[in-house]
């Protein structure tokens, strides 16, 4: 039996968080509803219902039931969006055996690789993403060639495949 | 996806669908272009509604169901436990065999660590299409390059692929960056080795 390959590693989908909440919200209103019905501590069994409805009774429909209306409408649209966005990639393919970087770990590699470059003293990860890796590169030359960064980048892309998908910037910094 | 994910994603649509649906009729309500209803909101009927005497019992009971399925649904988002055997192929005329996933991690951690490119690492054990996954999560090693990584978990990979042979176990290698300076290290090199 061969084993099945584990799915590429995502985050957790913004639709988990949410359902937290929301369920946090029912469990809440539903105990409420449970207490207000028993009429517990004294009060009359579903005060609390019927004193909403008398609240309810004899709104008029006006400018602030429609600004309220596109509230609602609003806050179910982005409950929508959060429902449907995909899972958030966490990792960048580094090739087989199944093997995954964080865009940060391909970040602390690259630098790594740049100071294995002639001309760079040394490397640091300045910022890293999915697609967008920033390094900061200082020159071994006060006078650094003008390719420096070019070459730089090349030679970090060529050594670490994981970043071929992402944007690799290198900057030049005073050591 | 998993189906925790999955009712998630419904539930959440659900209620964003429900929510766009009821903004909807109160932006109509006072121009009235669609559903032409009463400007007034009258609410006397419902409250006839809570004199009768099953009223409270029904309020109550939904209220219960409400609180329920919330609940199942809060308890349904607690960290699950991985599966806490590994079933090898049986010699032939013996009993089932298996492996407990616990010291198994530990051994296949502590293998990762001492290979001198990774640390910080731990294994979690799944479920995943029927068979059993081992996702290894570690950190590179301060001053390692992508070859040592890439080799250290070639290596690794074919002990566990030799060691578990029949067992049909995926494993997955998920690395991160080294920990910032000043955060604690837990290297437990040694030379721990699969067979």
């Amino acid at each position: 039996m061969s084993a099945p390959r584990i799915p590429e590693p995502r985050g957790r989908p913004a639709a988990a968080t949410t359902a937290v909440l929301l369920a946090l919200v029912l469990l809440v209103g539903g105990a409420a509803l449970v207490v207000d019905a028993t009429g517990s501590g004294g009060r009359e069994r579903s005060a609390s219902v019927r004193w909403v409805l008398e609240q309810l009774d004899g709104l008029r429909a006006d400018e602030a039931t429609t600004a309220i209306g596109a509230g609602v409408v609003l806050a179910g649209l982005v409950l929508v969006v959060l429902a449907l966005r995909p899972r958030r990639r966490t990792h960048l393919p580094a090739g087989d055996p199944d093997l995954w970087l964080t865009p940060r770990a391909a970040g602390v590699l690259a630098a790594e690789e740049a100071e294995q470059h002639r001309d760079v003293l040394s490397a640091r990860v300045a910022s890293a993403g999915r697609r967008r890796l920033v390094l900061a590169v200082v020159p071994r030359e006060v006078e650094p060639p003008p390719t420096l960064a070019a070459s730089v980048r090349d030679a970090v892309v060529e050594a670490v495949p994981a970043l071929r998908s992402s944007r690799v910037l290198v900057r030049e910094e005073e050591g | 996806m998993n189906g925790r994910h999955v009712t998630d994603r419904v539930l959440v649509l659900l209620a964003g669908l429900g929510l766009v649906a009821g903004g909807l009729v109160l932006l109509d309500w006072e121009p009235g272009r669609v559903l032409d209803l009463e400007p007034v909101l009258r609410t006397g009927s419902a409250r006839d509604l809570l004199d009768r005497d099953w009223w409270p019992w029904a309020q109550g009971g939904a209220g219960a169901v409400l609180a329920l399925l919330a609940l199942w649904w809060l308890l349904a988002h607690l960290p699950r436990r991985g599966p806490t055997r590994l079933g090898l192929p049986a010699p032939e005329g013996s009993d089932r065999v298996a492996l407990a996933t616990g010291p198994l991690g530990e051994v296949l951690s502590e293998r990762v660590e001492s290979t001198g490119a990774l640390d910080h690492a731990h294994v979690d054990f799944a479920r995943h299409r029927g068979a059993t996954t081992a996702t290894v999560r570690a950190r590179v090693q301060q001053d390692a390059d992508l070859v040592a990584v890439r080799e250290a978990v070639a290596e690794v990979a074919a002990e566990v692929g030799a060691a578990l042979a029949g067992a049909a176990l995926a494993v997955q290698f998920r690395v991160a960056a080294p920990r910032r300076a000043g955060s604690p290290r837990r290297s437990r090199r040694g030379t721990v080795r699969l067979q």
